[in-house]
């Protein structure tokens, strides 16, 4: 597995068994080596060049689920899992797992949480790390630990899991994970709409996220995807997308509610789509990142609030509008948070770009981190927007304690961690 | 006088120096039945005092015990090894509330319902509301990871916070999280939250705001007994549905609140709430009430208006208090299991009462399977004491056998501490202890919690109690 450019020393491993993986991480560990955990594969592109990689940890045999308890809503998986195999399972009892991260039949558990990949379950269902309940991680040096439990509400000892969301692998490899359940909806719909710019989105949003009503998920798009959403190529429509779901008449007022607010937006257009036609919608959205798999192109995580959001859009794009780059926004209205896609980022002198975009970003106080870079950029410029970050000490600390031989992910991380 | 004291004093001035006896013994408890008098209490206004009162205390060699209202039900806030405790009482300022972001900034010892009735007037709420949300503070619920009977829609503390100040062991002040939902790098946020004030001392709040719902519903099911009862719970969830609240109590609390109007005689009532919009709440309660009637309810209550509705919650909520009527003391357990074990897990419970002698009066957060069995007992009986606190590590061991877990909104504290390896391996708790290197806490803050002390499960946590309650205690 080639990461930046680099193959593995030692080549790849795949363990079968938690005690193979356990020796396997002891040996590595006490022999100086450096480790890249993976899954599915579809985010080895987030963080730094490893600064030692000599075996790729291929975790794809922990594909399990070892527990469902429909009648608890909760379950327990092997790490390895993909979210694809993971929701048919459970959807067969009708329930679902509120995470909704990239290429789902290729993206697993461990990686997706690691990683803290971006997906669009994030508003009524609330933020895809509050539904783990426990979690199995091997340290380092190959010592199994657990935390956590198997109910929904627990307060016994430290909640472990946290350290590992989005850890990026560094202070431990994941190999199980319990997850809280939700039902699924009784219906699902969602409503698409077009608007003549990004002031009047961001107005439409905010004024939706003042009324009565929560929406499973909520995303504007802006920029060359458009096309993609529309079939009508805009540099200046924004289309925004709200997935509903519950009762018909709790649907039916939703779509009262979301009308009347895009009237009073001066929408363009709207159109209500059923739930086929709404998988797929959200599909191309969640997984319009991997569409960008060229190796000049760019992937940014923009992490800021609502308010500031508009703000950020409108100067990034002003920016990009001056560079021959083809561009996209999609933006996580009422969350703030936003993936910024970068194509034909020719040469190298594109650098001063990324900078640019990175100061704008910072002069609202928020934060942009690279999640897709070509390896050759990532020697002039951090991934990570490690001069936002707060408690870099503290930070060093935990992967001095967890990972004294920085054997996981080595230099991968924020701050050089 | 003390040279600590004097530099404390040289931070804070002397009125919020408190080292005599008669002042240090207000100090020396919190709603638990540990009781250990501090050599100091501080009450500091500022972060920057916080931060010095630290320095000092590790100067001089004195843990840190941080406290807000003090009304832990584990022994959070006790003083096990003496030291300093900082009172969070004057750090009571909410900061900012931002409406558009939907987030508030608060000092810690903001009152948990002052928060919510403070942002009220803009249509917001702060979701987590533990039963003692009229004293408890916010900086509190972060060390606890405070639930409450809502927290089976909306979640509990660590669903609701964003960002927060600290204060580490050696005085640094550092951020944690932000005002944004999420951040790079590690979530530092979310491993302080719960970690029982032994890591770092929250002393500025970002939390999350939710818009309040546009119509609440709730409803009163009476059964003959616990089984039914849960069983109707069972059904409620397998519909798919998750009520904002589901709690349940026993025949021992209905007989405690006689006068609250639930109906005397009645084995189990379940107090279910709903909210949301009109049509989601409409229907859903609709179905609630077919899927209760198909148990058999004595009977169905639902409120009409709002009086209607604190009534229908002023019996949950005076029970503890009310159980006064039944015994003079009560011993309060707080394990989790998973829903579908409540029927044997409740039967296990009321086979130990009737083996044991002792009446259980059953109150639960019925819908994330969150057990109160309050154990009664009158402490001046010789022997009585000790007696509920092992029948208190029985019903814990019988909630981790049934796949269950120690604590599900009180934390371990001193009260479980020694339960711990019920439910972790000692590598389990070596690597969340190695948390404390991490945070070079040296055992400053809070030292002797958690973790077990080496002693036989139960006994250290007996003894203790035996030793120091006193009369009128109850825990």
């Amino acid at each position: 597995m080639i990461i930046d450019d680099i193959e593995p020393s030692k080549g790849a491993e795949k363990p079968v068994s938690l005690h193979q993986l356990s020796l396997l991480l002891k040996d590595a560990d006490g022999g100086g080596l450096g480790i890249v955990p993976f899954g599915g594969g579809t985010r080895l592109n987030v963080g730094s060049v490893p600064q030692k990689y000599d075996i790729a940890l291929d975790l794809s045999a922990f594909n399990q689920i070892v527990s469902h308890n429909p009648a608890d809503l909760t379950c327990t998986v092997e790490a390895g899992i993909t979210i694809g195999m993971l929701q048919k399972a459970l959807a067969e009892h009708g329930q679902f797992l509120a995470v909704d991260a990239p290429l789902p039949d290729k993206a697993t558990i461990g990686g997706t949480i690691a990683s803290s990949a971006l997906g669009y379950l994030r508003w009524q269902l609330g933020h895809p790390r509050d539904t783990i309940i426990g979690m199995e991680v091997l340290l380092a040096n190959g010592t199994v630990t657990k935390s956590g439990g198997q109910v929904v509400k627990n307060v016994s000892g430290y909640d472990m899991a946290r350290l590992h969301v989005g850890g990026l692998g560094t202070l431990g490899v994941i190999s199980k994970v319990s997850f809280k359940l939700t039902p699924k909806p009784f219906k699902e719909l969602s409503v698409k709409l077009l608007f003549r710019d990004s002031y009047m989105a961001h107005s439409f949003a905010h004024s939706l996220f003042g009324s009565s009503m929560m929406p499973l998920a909520f995303a504007s798009a802006h920029g060359d995807v458009v096309e993609l959403l529309t079939g009508q190529a805009s540099k200046t429509d924004v289309v925004c997308a709200i997935k509903l779901g519950g009762r018909r008449r709790a649907c039916e007022r939703q779509v009262t509610i979301v009308e009347k607010i895009a009237r009073d937006s001066e929408v363009q257009t709207m159109e209500i789509i059923d739930k086929v036609e709404s998988d797929l919608l959200w599909q191309t959205i969640r997984d319009y990142s991997g569409t960008l798999t060229t190796f000049d192109s760019i992937i940014g995580r923009i992490y800021a609030t609502p308010s500031r959001m508009h703000d950020i859009e409108e100067a990034l794009f002003n920016r990009l509008g001056v560079s021959n780059n083809g561009f996209s926004l999609i933006c996580q209205q009422g969350f703030g948070a936003a993936l910024l896609f970068i194509e034909n980022l020719k040469t190298e002198s594109q650098i001063g770009l990324l900078k640019d975009l990175r100061e704008i970003v910072n002069s609202y106080q928020s934060t942009l981190v690279f999640e897709k870079l070509p390896p050759l950029l990532k020697a002039s410029i951090d991934v990570w927007d490690s001069g936002t970050l707060s408690s870099i000490d503290q930070m060093k600390s935990l992967k001095k304690t967890y990972d004294p031989n920085s054997t996981l992910n080595a230099g991968r991380f924020v701050a050089g961690i | 006088m003390d040279k600590s004291v004097k530099s404390l004093i040289d931070v804070v001035g002397s009125d919020y120096v408190l080292w005599s006896e008669a002042d240090l013994l207000v100090y020396e408890y919190d709603g638990s039945v540990d009781r250990s008098t501090p050599l100091i209490v501080v009450l500091p206004e500022t972060t920057e005092q916080v931060s010095k009162i630290v320095k000092i205390a590790r100067v001089n060699a004195l843990p840190v015990v941080a406290r807000g209202a003090g009304t832990g039900l584990s022994g959070g806030a006790v003083a096990e090894h003496g030291g300093v405790v900082i009172s969070m009482s004057r750090m009571t300022q909410i900061l900012e509330v931002n409406e558009y972001d939907k987030y508030a900034i608060v000092q810690p010892g903001v009152v948990n319902l002052d928060l919510s009735t403070h942002v009220a007037p803009l249509g917001l709420y702060y979701a987590p509301d533990p039963s003692s949300q009229r004293a408890c503070t916010i900086g509190g619920n972060i060390a606890e990871n405070s639930g409450g009977p809502h927290c089976l829609a909306y979640g509990v503390t660590t669903n609701h916070v964003l960002g927060m100040e600290v204060v580490l062991a050696d005085g640094t002040i550092t951020q944690f999280g932000g005002v944004e939902r999420e951040s790079q790098g590690y979530d530092l946020r979310g491993i302080t939250i719960g970690s029982e004030g032994t890591l770092a001392i929250a002393t500025t709040i970002i939390v999350r705001l939710l818009r309040v719902p546009e119509t609440v519903k709730t409803m009163l099911a009476v059964f003959e007994d616990v089984e039914t009862a849960s069983a109707a719970v069972s059904g409620i969830i397998g519909a798919g549905i998750i009520p904002s609240a589901i709690e349940m109590m026993d025949h021992f609390c209905i007989q405690a609140v006689a006068g609250a109007g639930y109906p005397e005689g009645a084995g189990a009532v379940l107090l279910v709430e709903l909210d949301g919009l009109e049509e989601l709440v409409e229907d859903e309660s609709r179905e609630i009430e077919s899927i209760c009637q198909e148990f058999g309810p004595l009977e169905i209550r639902v409120a009409t208006n709002p009086d209607e509705r604190e009534k229908l919650w002023s019996g949950r909520k005076g029970v503890l208090g009310a159980l006064g009527r039944l015994a003079p003391n009560y011993y309060l357990v707080d394990g989790t299991i998973p829903r579908t074990k409540l029927v044997d897990v409740l039967r296990q419970i009321n086979e130990l009462s009737e083996s044991t002698g002792y009446r259980i009066a059953n109150l639960l957060h019925a819908g994330d399977g969150n057990l109160h069995p309050s154990i009664l007992f009158d402490e001046r009986k010789p022997g009585d004491t000790k007696n509920v606190l092992a029948i208190g590590a029985e019903i814990l061991r019988i909630c981790v056998e049934a796949g269950g877990v120690l604590s599900g909104e009180h934390g371990i504290g001193l009260e479980k501490q020694d339960q711990m390896p019920l439910m972790f391996t000692d590598e389990d708790m070596a690597a969340m202890a190695l948390l404390k290197i991490a945070f070079e806490t040296e055992d400053v803050f809070n030292p002797g919690k958690v973790f077990p002390t080496g002693a036989a499960c139960g006994d250290i946590s007996q003894a203790r109690a035996i030793a120091r309650v006193g009369p009128g205690a109850y825990i």
